[in-house]
């Protein structure tokens, strides 16, 4: 399995039709680093679906914890069960920052952050 | 009778209460920071009970906005909308100096209800406001797909909002008893969140309506409301039933489940336009769902039990077998987003109302808060607390069909 960051990725070389209907699915490319980005979430059972055949393996999108800022994949997660936007790439809590008996604080902590780094930049 | 809703009283003031969605926060914030007349407007969408509302709120208090909300009402037809946004919209920035502010915001909620059925020129006018504007203009929607919503899609960014993850909710959950000084078991606030299916707000409600007066919360405490494990279920019977083969794998596939007819009948209905592109084939899907519809209600009036194969044949088949577009299993909502309206007799009808009108008088809000806000409470009261039911019964004078009414929608789903 394959484990895809939104933060960018390497791809063999592309066919040029491959190419544009990853552009059309939401992933960008930078022609600088020869980097794939995830932009667009909102399709990314295709894009899974794409790349997994690009790649040809099962593929995984990586979580970020919002605390510690550490990678993990949903099938580490307790809550893959009933998780509604489970394999989706998004900011989550992972186990271990989960396991903390303040992890509530943290989780709250890392958003007042985030939102001041956003606000002044 | 609480004296205060939660979903009330924790409802975010600043930004970073606002828990999950964290991209579409940023990004709709940037999009404020960087609009100026010419740029496109904002349509926030997704799924109810994420902070859509919330967010617009906290961000123009934030940012020291003039949040100016406009009502169904002020935008139905084009005249209404263009004299009630017309002069916000034509505010120039000398009055922003002036008032020392950042000026004001146009915010529309919940355009999907408000157009989704009728459009009597409303849309249009405000096309044009979007287009004229001098302020920020921003729309929320749950549901943005509905084709008349089209060219609103295309002249906004659309920010998406999804359902919560459940260790996000679990924090909100355990910051709000640490204020109402409870001492709460990590299983019952993982029973919480898992129940919510990601809806904040719902699980705000049954976290309140679980506690009651208690000051310590336990995970039984939590489960007598009826777990809704279902979930899983639900996924693997929809495929069954969508991709079944002839009829009877159909009906087998609903009988596997778990789920009551009723709560699978209303899921279909909601999980069709998901699975289903085709207008023609979600036409006679929908057909389908409405011939189940009134052999349940027949059965209802009848108690003749000998429909119900008919029934659930229309629901499970009858959805099934007319495919004839290519598709494959989607993730399935659940649960069903809404309790359909089905109005089976006119009297369930008339008993909501009355019990609505009844809320509204005693909490000063309007009918229809009552019923999406005050609503769902009352349905988890009347039945796990059956002292605070009689107590609440008693205040708002609801005789005894509304009770029963009460506890039966409760029971239900
Ligand atoms: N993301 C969230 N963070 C914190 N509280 C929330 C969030 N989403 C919803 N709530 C709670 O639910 C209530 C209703 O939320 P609201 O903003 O109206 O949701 P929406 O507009 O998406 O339906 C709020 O008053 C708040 O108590
Ligand atoms: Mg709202
Ligand atoms: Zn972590």
């Amino acid at each position: 399995m394959k484990v895809i960051t939104t933060e960018g990725f390497k791809l063999p070389y592309l066919g040029k039709e491959r190419y544009i209907e990853l552009l059309r699915i939401g992933v960008r490319y930078e022609k600088k680093t020869r980097t794939f980005f995830i932009q667009d979430i909102s399709n990314v059972d295709q894009i899974k679906k794409v790349l997994s055949e690009i790649l040809k393996d099962d593929i995984a999108f990586a979580q970020k914890c919002i605390i510690c800022k550490s990678r993990f994949v949903c099938e580490e997660c307790e809550f893959t069960d009933y998780c509604e936007t489970k394999n989706i790439p998004m900011l989550c809590i992972c186990r271990a920052c989960y396991s903390k008996t303040d992890f509530a604080e943290e989780y709250f902590a890392s958003l007042k952050n985030q939102i001041n780094n956003h606000v002044v930049s | 009778m609480p004296d205060e809703m939660w979903s009330e009283k924790y409802r975010p003031v600043h930004l970073y209460q606002i828990i999950g969605n964290e991209k579409a926060k940023l990004t709709f914030i940037t999009w404020l920071k960087h609009w100026k007349p010419g740029s496109k407007s904002v349509l926030l969408y997704g799924p109810p009970g994420t902070g859509k509302t919330t967010l617009v709120q906290v961000v123009s208090n934030e940012f020291g906005y003039k949040l100016i909300e406009m009502n169904a009402s002020d935008v139905r037809t084009k005249t209404a909308i263009m004299s009630t946004a017309g002069p916000i919209a034509r505010e120039s920035s000398l009055y922003v100096t002036l008032y020392n502010g950042a000026g004001s915001i146009l915010f529309l909620d919940e355009v999907d209800g408000i157009f989704g059925r009728e459009d009597r020129g409303g849309i249009g006018g405000l096309l044009k406001i979007i287009d004229e504007t001098n302020v920020p203009i921003i729309l929320a929607a749950n549901d943005p797909w509905n084709p008349k919503l089209r060219l609103l899609r295309r002249s906004c960014e659309m920010i998406r909002f999804y359902y919560v993850r459940p260790p996000k909710i679990i924090a909100l959950l355990k910051r709000i008893c640490q204020e109402e000084g409870v001492e709460a078991e990590a299983k019952a606030f993982a029973f919480l969140a898992e129940k919510s299916g990601g809806d904040v707000r719902s699980a705000i409600n049954d976290l309140q309506s679980v506690i009651g007066e208690r000051k310590v919360l336990k995970v039984q405490d939590v489960k007598r409301l009826g777990m809704r494990d279902r979930k899983i279920d639900v996924q693997e019977a929809l495929t069954g039933i969508f991709f079944a083969k002839n009829v009877k794998e159909a009906i087998q596939s609903f009988n596997n489940s778990k789920i009551d007819y009723e709560m699978m009948l209303h899921t279909i209905h909601d999980n069709l336009p998901l699975q289903y592109s085709d207008p023609i084939v979600l036409a006679s899907a929908y057909n389908a769902i409405s011939r189940a519809d009134i052999f349940f209600g027949r059965i209802a009036r009848t108690q003749n039990w000998s429909l119900l194969k008919y029934a659930i044949e229309q629901m499970t088949a009858g959805i099934s077998t007319i495919k004839k577009e290519k598709t494959s299993p989607v993730h399935y909502r659940f649960p069903p987003s809404k309790i359909m309206m089905l109005g089976r007799t006119k009297s369930e009808r008339n008993l909501r109302r009355g019990i609505c009108e009844r809320v509204g008088v005693k909490c000063h809000v309007s009918r229809k808060a009552a019923n999406t806000d005050f609503l769902p409470f009352l349905k988890v009261i009347f039945n796990n607390d059956t002292d605070l039911a009689s107590e609440i019964s008693s205040w708002l004078t609801l005789d005894n069909e509304m009770i029963g009414y009460l506890e039966e929608i409760g029971r239900n789903n």
